[in-house]
């Protein structure tokens, strides 16, 4: 346990529950963590100079020990009412550890990977929203973070078989590559 | 008049969520000197949105602010029909002023209620203030 884990153990005792997209995952802003930030910082400030930033925007489990997420921008009302009402009771709150083709599948949505070739990052999303955007006539707007590695091989896979045409489907499937091949590097300690 | 200098801090301005500093020198009774500093670091959206498709930025933008996320939805996409000369008129300008509408009640509420007002009744935090009837009577009491 590093320095910043024990203060915060010391501080704040024991269960820490971290809310949203940029406590969870860095956030939008995390977008940063891909490109030159002194870049950036030259590109919208006349006095770059004046403007101190980190190069990367990380999720706080990067940091500290972390015992519940809640994903998503925003979050999922029902999950925080399950947090809370679990914890008002004594018991371990229920969470969903799968990614939100599950709850797609339930809610007796046609996938669009499989009928109509459309690229969708529902494999690489967790669950928790409810599958909202496959719901609607929208593109899967992935507010809740890719997590499970072993969803990442499905998603190449999906990626692989289909027709990639626009550019930003290509750059969100080369995000998840990315992110991906970083895990692999972590977990071999490089 | 002595001659007296006061340095006022007020490290976090819970006015803004506590996302800045404010530090006053007083000499004399003459403010010397006021500094502003805003801690809460850049997030680089203007950056983030160079190209992409011109459909992208609404849902982008929307995160810039969680209380208020309608009015960067909304200015998204009024520059993006700007730049497309495009002209939103009629019902659907009715919509996007009730949204607005909705908005403005929602941050406003939040505002009073979680924000300023258990601060100035002199609760420790808002659960607190809304676990009583008091907030709600002392505003009725200065109110006609």
């Amino acid at each position: 346990m590093g320095n910043a884990a024990r203060w915060w153990e010391h501080r704040f005792g024991r269960v820490l529950v971290v809310i949203g997209a940029c406590a969870t995952s860095g956030g939008i802003q995390a977008l940063r963590n891909f490109a030159d930030v002194t870049e950036f910082r030259s590109l919208i400030y006349a006095s770059p100079e004046r403007i101190d930033t980190l190069a990367t925007s990380t999720p706080i489990s990067a940091h500290v020990p972390v015992n519940y997420e809640l994903r998503g921008c925003p979050i999922d009302r029902r999950q925080l009412l399950e947090v809370l009402s679990a914890f008002l009771v004594g018991r371990k709150p229920d969470l969903p550890d799968t990614s939100v083709c599950t709850e797609c599948k339930r809610r007796g949505l046609t996938c669009v990977i499989v009928a109509e070739g459309t690229p969708c990052l529902g494999p690489v999303t967790h669950a928790g929203c409810g599958a909202l955007c496959p719901a609607l006539p929208a593109r899967l707007l992935r507010l809740l973070r890719p997590d499970d590695r072993a969803e990442y091989a499905s998603a190449d896979r999906a990626a692989a078989g289909l027709r990639l045409e626009r550019g930003r489907d290509r750059a969100r499937v080369s995000h998840v590559q990315r992110h991906r091949a970083r895990l692999h590097r972590r977990d071999r300690g490089l | 008049m002595t001659h007296r200098a006061r340095q006022l801090t007020v490290s976090s301005l819970a006015r803004v969520e506590g996302k800045g500093a404010l530090r006053i020198t007083v000499h004399d009774g003459q403010v010397q000197r006021a500094a502003l500093q805003i801690y809460e670091p850049p997030r680089f959206f203007e950056a983030l949105l160079r190209g992409r498709q011109h459909t992208e930025p609404p849902d982008i933008t929307a995160r810039i602010c969680g209380i208020c996320p309608v009015a960067y939805q909304m200015s998204a996409c009024q520059a993006i029909e700007d730049v497309c000369g495009v002209r939103v008129e009629g019902p659907l300008a009715d919509l996007r002023r009730l949204l607005y509408c909705g908005e403005w009640i929602s941050s406003h509420a939040l505002n009073i209620y979680l924000l300023h007002a258990p601060d100035f009744l002199g609760y420790s935090t808002p659960t607190r203030s809304a676990s009583t009837r008091t907030i709600g009577t002392s505003w009725n009491a200065g109110w006609p």
